[in-house]
Formats: structure tokens, sequence, C-alpha cells
């Protein structure tokens, strides 16, 4: 089976949108950053479906980045995904941000992606290889990641070293707590690579979804890592 | 094409999804209120409503749907109305980004729909014959206004609230009395078994020229009194606050119908299901020889048929709304 899937992904400031066939990304487009996802994403949708040429009718599964990572654009994805593959009766496959953004180097030796959470703290997770494919290291990060601040996560690190382990970073918290996380440039991928991008969603979402972890619409749900603020507000009440 | 429209609001806590015909014509309401997931912090956590409607957004739509009688993959709708504001923003983005998404897939027009105004048409599911011009008295937890709705989208505000929304004010005292979250309900109810006779509490603004209203110094004044009081039964201090706020708003709401010479009055909004202000908006009106409408309760709170009616009538207006519209916490009405 040839899939052909939509990829939406909204986790981080840098969303963007691909449509891939067998693996192979068609077509795809970006917001250079910003808080405009809610007015940006459909547009872009059908962009991308008219740029490739594909008919949302001939979809086989609608493909969403479910965080860890902005709220808003979280929701705005997932709400979006959840409307689409709902109305044309497929289904979603979800994955999260940290692994698309190790995506693209799973045959890298000892990863480990971080996402700025904002409020001075990272969402993280290391990745080892193993075959051709990404797997968390159990002992250190929860399969969807972890939420630290910058001094746990370099206590982290610390501790790795000692065991002989260097390993390599990629995302945009890599980069604002570089310092903090003591990693030196050369062990530093590029800032190209800093947040979750739709051409890698597509690809990674398509050996998700011909491995059959392609499910329901209604059973998605986020992955926000964090509390709700219990700040009240009365104003908007009816 | 279809004369349906699917209804979908989640502009605060509640989320909703409805089927109405041509502007008027129930056919399927569904409101999954959220009420207890905020009842415990005493008003609503936005970030709260905004998990709770990205969980409920498919299973309502579905089910509204569905009581329709209406094919829940493949629906013969005519277009979908979603609200855009005004409202928490990250509840509303989870209702329009949704909305878009499905008209774009079955490829019917997407209608943005203000839910001030949304409140407005809910008149019109009660009474598919009300005719314009009308007043309007929209009262809720955010806003308490006076409208003089002309014709479809022409509309003029004649007065609103300078300080706290009347809801507002419900809330406020409710919790102050010891009644919990929601104040609105709370109140009603327990008016119902209090004397409303116990004290007079002041009418702020009744006689005021113009329109205008203020309710922060009525919940001041409410809440000396209650310390002086403090024998006195939340019962009885219920009742007294509830007329002393239903007399302000049906006085101030005639006195507007006349001035601006208009025989209909409507009341919209979740406070217009107070009890009180339903019965004596009925009262007085007959006596002042004005037409009332009043919508069914269900229509008063938040809801999704009173969207999908409003949409109905922007569509015939304005035609669609484009794919880039967004969400706007802050959008004006009228
Ligand atoms: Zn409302």
């Amino acid at each position: 089976m040839s899939p052909t899937l939509l990829a939406i992904e909204t986790a981080t400031a840098k969303a963007g949108v691909a449509l891939s066939v067998d693996g192979v990304v068609l077509s795809s487009w970006w917001l250079a950053g910003g808080n405009k996802h809610t007015e940006s994403l459909m547009p872009a949708i059908e962009f991308v479906t008219d740029t490739a040429a594909v008919s949302v009718s001939s979809l086989d599964a609608i493909c969403v980045d479910v965080g860890p990572g902005l709220f808003t654009g979280i929701r705005v994805g997932l709400s979006t995904a959840k409307g689409l593959a709902h109305a044309l009766g497929i289904s979603l496959v979800a994955v999260t941000s940290l692994e698309v953004m190790a995506n693209p180097f799973r045959n890298l030796e000892d990863l480990v992606a971080v996402i700025d959470a904002k409020r001075g703290e990272v969402f993280w997770r290391r990745f080892s290889p193993s075959a051709n494919n990404l797997q968390s290291t159990p002992e250190r990060g929860v399969e969807l990641g972890a939420l630290s601040t910058p001094d746990e996560l370099a206590d982290e690190i610390t501790q790795w070293r000692k065991e002989g382990d260097n390993p390599v970073f990629v995302g945009d918290g890599a980069l604002r707590y570089q310092r903090e996380l003591g990693i030196e440039a050369g062990m530093m991928l590029s800032p190209l690579f800093s947040n979750p991008l739709p051409e890698h969603l597509a690809e990674l979402s398509n050996r998700a979804f011909l491995d059959g972890k392609a499910c329901s619409p209604e059973l998605v749900e986020p992955v926000y890592m964090r509390q709700a603020d219990a700040r009240v507000n009365f104003e908007m009440r009816s | 094409m279809s004369d349906l429209v699917l209804g979908i609001e989640t502009s605060c806590d509640e989320t909703a999804a409805a089927i109405v015909g041509e502007g008027s014509k129930l056919v399927s309401s569904v409101v999954s209120s959220q009420v207890d997931i905020h009842a415990e912090f005493g008003g609503v956590v936005p970030e709260l409503a905004g998990r709770a409607h990205v969980q409920l957004i498919v299973p309502v739509v579905e089910k509204a749907l569905g009581d329709a009688g209406l094919d829940t993959t493949k629906p013969s709708i005519g277009s979908i109305a979603c609200t855009i504001g005004p409202g928490l923003v990250g509840s509303l983005l989870v209702g329009v980004s949704a909305a878009k998404a499905m008209a774009y897939a079955w490829g019917v027009p997407f209608i943005g729909v203000n839910h001030l105004e949304a409140h407005l048409y809910a008149s019109f599911l009660a009474d598919p014959e009300l005719e314009f011009p009308m007043m309007v008295l929209l009262v809720s937890g955010g806003h308490t206004m006076l409208i003089h709705a002309k014709s479809h989208g022409d509309y003029v505000l004649v007065g609103q609230t300078l300080d706290d929304a009347a809801g507002e004010a419900f809330d406020k005292v409710a919790r102050f009395i010891g009644l919990g979250y929601p104040g609105g309900p709370a109140i009603d109810k327990a008016a119902q078994l209090g004397d409303a006779s116990l004290v007079r509490f002041p009418r702020p603004m009744i006689d005021s020229e113009g329109f205008e209203f203020s309710f922060s110094g009525l919940k001041t004044s409410v809440v000396a009194w209650a310390r002086k009081h403090p024998d006195a039964s939340a019962e009885d201090i219920s009742a007294c606050f509830q007329e002393a706020v239903v007399d302000v708003l049906v006085t101030k709401a005639i006195r507007a119908a006349r001035e601006a010479g208009v025989s209909n009055l409507c009341i919209g909004g979740g406070v217009a299901a107070n009890s009180a202000l339903r019965a004596e908006t009925e009262r007085r009106c007959a006596e002042e020889g004005l037409r009332a409408f009043i919508p069914a309760r269900a229509f008063c709170t938040d809801n999704a048929a009173m969207v999908a009616a409003a949409g109905w009538w922007r569509m015939q207006n304005d035609g669609p709304s484009v794919l880039s519209t967004g969400a706007i916490p802050n959008l004006r009405f009228p």
C-alpha cells in the first residue's frame, strides 16, 4: 500500500503542513513563526493539497503532532486534524514532537531532543539506536518526553557523561540553554532542525501508518505534560 | 443545496453542536457542559476549558448529526456556522479549527458567527414569526446590553453595563453568601424559597437618563447588608438581590423599547434563564402592551442552535467566511 497522508505540524511556533505519498513529500508549506496558527492552517492545507493535485477525499489518514509544545498550537492542529479525519471518515496518526525532531537523525548513536517549554523549562527525550527505529531509553526519560528545568537536565547530562556517554543535541530548547546544559558547539545539530517540521512528521507518520498505528480521531489527545493554570476567568462566562 | 446548518459553539465552557433548518427550525441540539470541571475553582478555568473542548468536539458534532438523523460522516448539510468570538481564545480556536476543517472536507461553506449576535437569534428558535424591529436585552456572565435590532445585521447599541455584568453580580453575590458556583442558577433556586420583601436593595441607575447599567454598587450593598445581618438567610438575600437586578433590567428594557418605538422585546443570554427575569419580563410586557419573546432556557444559556440560526442569516446577507478566519476573543458587537 502507498498511503497518501496529510501531516499537520503546529506544536511549536514554526507550524507547517506536508502532503506525502508513500513516504515521499509532494508538497509542504511552513509558517515562519508567530501566532497565526488558527488563521493559516486551513489555507495551508488547501495549498498543499492543490499543489500536489491531491483531493482530500483520497487521503488515507491525517497525521498530527500532539506535542509536547505550545498548548495553543497543539489545540489548533489537533482540532483541525480531528475535524478533517472525522469528516473524511479516515483515521489519525498521532506522533510526539520530540520523535518528529529526532526522526531525521535516527541513525545517530545517542541523541537528545530538547524543546523550549517556556517559563524556564524544557521538554526533552533521549533516543538511542535500535535497528532502524527510534526508541526511548526508558531508564532516562519517559516515552513521551519529560519536563524539566535546564538545571535538572544538566544534572542528567553530567550523569550520562560519567557513564561515558556523550549524546548529540537538537532543538530550540538545547540552543536556548546551550550554556546552562554545557553542550559543546560540536555536539549541537543545526538550528535548521530546531523545530519539529512537517516533512519529518510526514515521513515518521508514514512508517507509523504502515505499522498499523493509525487510530480513530476521538481517541487522540494532546500531550501537555504540564498542569493547567487554574487562573479563573469570570469575564467571559455566560 | 440543503438548508440545514450545522452550528458549533465553543466560546466558553460549553461544547455544543446543533442542526437548524432555514435559520429557525430546530432539528437537533447537543450541549456538553463542563460545569463540573470548573465548579471546584469557582469559575471557568480557561486552560481546562480548552482541554475539554478538544476531547469533546468530535463526539458532540457526531451526536448532533446522529440525533438529526443525518449520516455522521457524509451529512447532507448546507453549511457550517461557528462562533468566532467573543470568548476565551483557547476555547474558541478549537471550534473554529474543527468547523473550518469539516467545512473544507465536506465542501460546504464556513460561516463565522459573533456569539452575541447568536444569543439574539435564540429568539427566532422560540418564534420563527418574530419580526424586526425589536429591543433585545442581552444578559450574561460577561455582558449586559440593550440592543435595538432594526433588521438582520442592523443593530444599534442602546446601552450597556458600566462595570459588572449582571451574571457576574450573581456569581459574586452567590459566592459571598455561600451558594457556590455557578451563581445564577443557585440564586434563582434559593430565591424561590426566600422573602423578597425583607430588604429593598438599591436599584442602581434605574431612573437615570440613558440606558447604562451598573451592578457593582448593588453587589457591594448586598455584601455590606449581609455582613450587618449575619442571621439573614441565603434564601432571603437571594430573593431581595434578584428582585433588584430584575427590576432594573426589565424597567430599562421596557423604557428602551418605548423610546425606540418598537413593540417586540426579546431577552437572551445566560441570565435570561433566570425565572424571575422571565416572569417579570412577561408580566410587564403584557401590562405595557409589548410582545415578549423569551427563548426556552436551553437556548438562553450557551448553545449551538442559536449559532446555526445566526449563521443562516449571516450567509443570506454576507455570504460565507474565508478559511483564514481566526478566533477573535474580543470581537465587538454590534
Ligand atoms: Zn453566551
